[in-house]
């Protein structure tokens, strides 16, 4: 299975890296860039902006990753059926299983990619007048890849029950506004099943200057993130693998 | 040993909109080592379905789908076979060489091995030169002759060819008739559909005919020889379909 497995991803990556939607994270990118480099020369006297600034560029870090892991993921398998490319693909000696699990890692190791590519630079430019918890840092940089898993294999399943624009628009819904829906979970206890990958998400923790989460929060979000991914996961396999192509 | 194909008795249907279509029914033959069998019948007689059933893509009501002894869901079976899909968009944003490394790799080809092949397969269907090109800019017919390179990359014991001349102008598909001849001396199997008859009736061993998702003639090359004596395979085969319509 492993064998299948890396060639399927990094097809994924090739097609993903030379589309142009990445251009527009591109483009949004190097204008924060140019934003933080201009503020670092002229010099931020209010530590307020500073948290601001940071603030801001994290959660553009953040938001960017999961669009393209979830845009990314949502394109896979319609565009494979709608071009045909599913059968030679699915000629060779290739389990569904392992198609699906490759496309899923291809989407994840971009938005990992996007996350990792784009912090650094930032937090690297960003002028820190105030004192933000390294450890705090530290659970946010872990925890992000997990959330990005989640976040891939949301569409993934969707594309697999719903046309590709419903499934898309459901998919935004599950990773985007979980959080805003949460709001109403104590009239609909449901909601606090929602996948929601964001929650994982602790770049506001992070520039409050708040310390990490208790150990057994953090193993908590990890774990919810593992086990949401692998339900997604294993359903999307059962569904690929009984789907008439 | 097992034949490269075995079909029995199978049966497979698909829902269009709420109802169930019979698209293939009770379908049986063989494809034995080295043969070259061609698979004809009118557009939408189950051509396509029983190739499909036979990769394992659709799956079948009744009866069963064999490569090579194995059971067509099985992805062992297809170690040792060529698949060319009826018609393809290769990934739009990929190279030729890099379509063809992932297709060898996923036959389980090593990165020494594809860099001999890629050249050569490409050479071999008239795209030579190109491996570094986007596939964006292949025309219908260049995309069709990839499609072949593909199927042919990891040296197939069994080329399986859905509509194989689908999209060629009048050279490619003399090259691929070439190609083909080429391929059958070198003891390869190759079972594929093709409204070309003419093309049916110069390369195969045998021919089925398949009418309405019934098998409704198997013809063998002596039987094709006595046949192109007194009438073309074109007209043979309106004939046979009449025959079995009325």
């Amino acid at each position: 299975m492993n064998q299948a497995l890396l060639p399927i991803v990094r097809s994924t990556l090739i097609d993903a890296l030379r589309r142009r939607d990445l251009g527009v994270v591109a483009i949004l990118m190097w204008a924060l860039l140019i934003l933080l480099v201009a503020a670092r020369m002229v010099g931020l006297e209010q530590p307020t902006t500073g948290t601001f600034l940071l603030n801001l560029s994290l959660t553009l870090v953040t938001f960017s990753a999961h669009m393209i892991a979830l845009l990314v993921s949502a394109r896979q398998l319609p565009e494979e059926w709608e071009n045909r490319t599913l059968y030679p693909l699915l000629a060779r000696p290739v389990a569904r299983g392992t198609v699906v699990l490759g496309k899923w890692a291809g989407a994840t190791v971009m938005g990992c990619g996007i996350f990792i590519g784009l912090l650094v630079p930032v937090w690297a430019l960003v002028p820190q007048l105030e004192f933000y918890d390294p450890r705090t840092l530290a659970q946010l940089i872990t925890l992000q890849p997990l959330a990005l898993m989640c976040t891939a294999a949301i569409p993934i399943l969707c594309t697999l029950y719903l046309q590709r624009a419903l499934a898309v628009s459901v998919a935004l819904v599950l990773v985007f506004g979980a959080d805003f829906m949460a709001r109403w979970a104590e009239r609909f206890p449901l909601l606090y099943l929602l996948p929601n990958p964001l929650r994982l998400n602790l770049v506001l923790r992070y520039t409050d200057g708040i310390g990490p989460l208790p150990a057994g929060d953090f193993i908590t979000l990890a774990l919810a993130a593992l086990l949401w991914t692998t339900a997604l996961l294993i359903q999307s396999i059962l569904r690929f693998e009984r789907r008439p192509l | 040993m097992n034949a490269p194909i075995e079909v029995e008795q199978l049966s497979v249907s698909y829902a269009r909109g709420t109802k169930r279509v019979t698209a293939v029914q009770d379908a049986s033959f063989t494809v034995a080592e080295g043969e070259c069998v061609g698979f004809i019948g009118a557009n939408g007689a189950g051509k396509s379905t029983t190739i499909k059933a036979l990769m394992g893509f659709l799956f079948a009501d009744q009866g069963e789908a064999r490569l090579f002894g194995r059971p067509a869901k099985d992805p062992k079976g297809r170690q040792q076979v060529g698949y060319l899909p009826e018609v393809a968009l290769y990934y739009p944003y990929m190279r030729a060489r890099e379509l063809l490394t992932l297709y060898g790799t996923l036959s389980g080809l090593k990165t020494a091995d594809l860099r001999q092949r890629i050249p050569a397969a490409l050479e071999q269907v008239g795209l030579g030169g190109r491996e570094k090109d986007l596939l964006r800019t292949f025309s219908k017919g260049m995309q069709q002759r990839l499609g072949i390179a593909q199927a042919l990359i990891a040296q197939p014991a069994l080329l399986i060819l859905d509509e194989i001349s689908s999209g060629l102008d009048p050279l490619g598909r003399y090259d691929l008739r070439q190609l083909l001849i080429k391929l059958r001396e070198e003891g390869r199997t190759i079972f594929f559909s093709s409204h070309e008859l003419s093309e049916v009736e110069s390369l195969c061993d045998r021919v089925i005919m398949i009418d309405q998702g019934r098998i409704c003639k198997e013809v063998t090359q002596r039987e094709l020889q006595a046949i192109g004596q007194q009438q073309s395979l074109e007209s043979f085969f309106i004939n046979t379909v009449r025959e079995e319509t009325d």
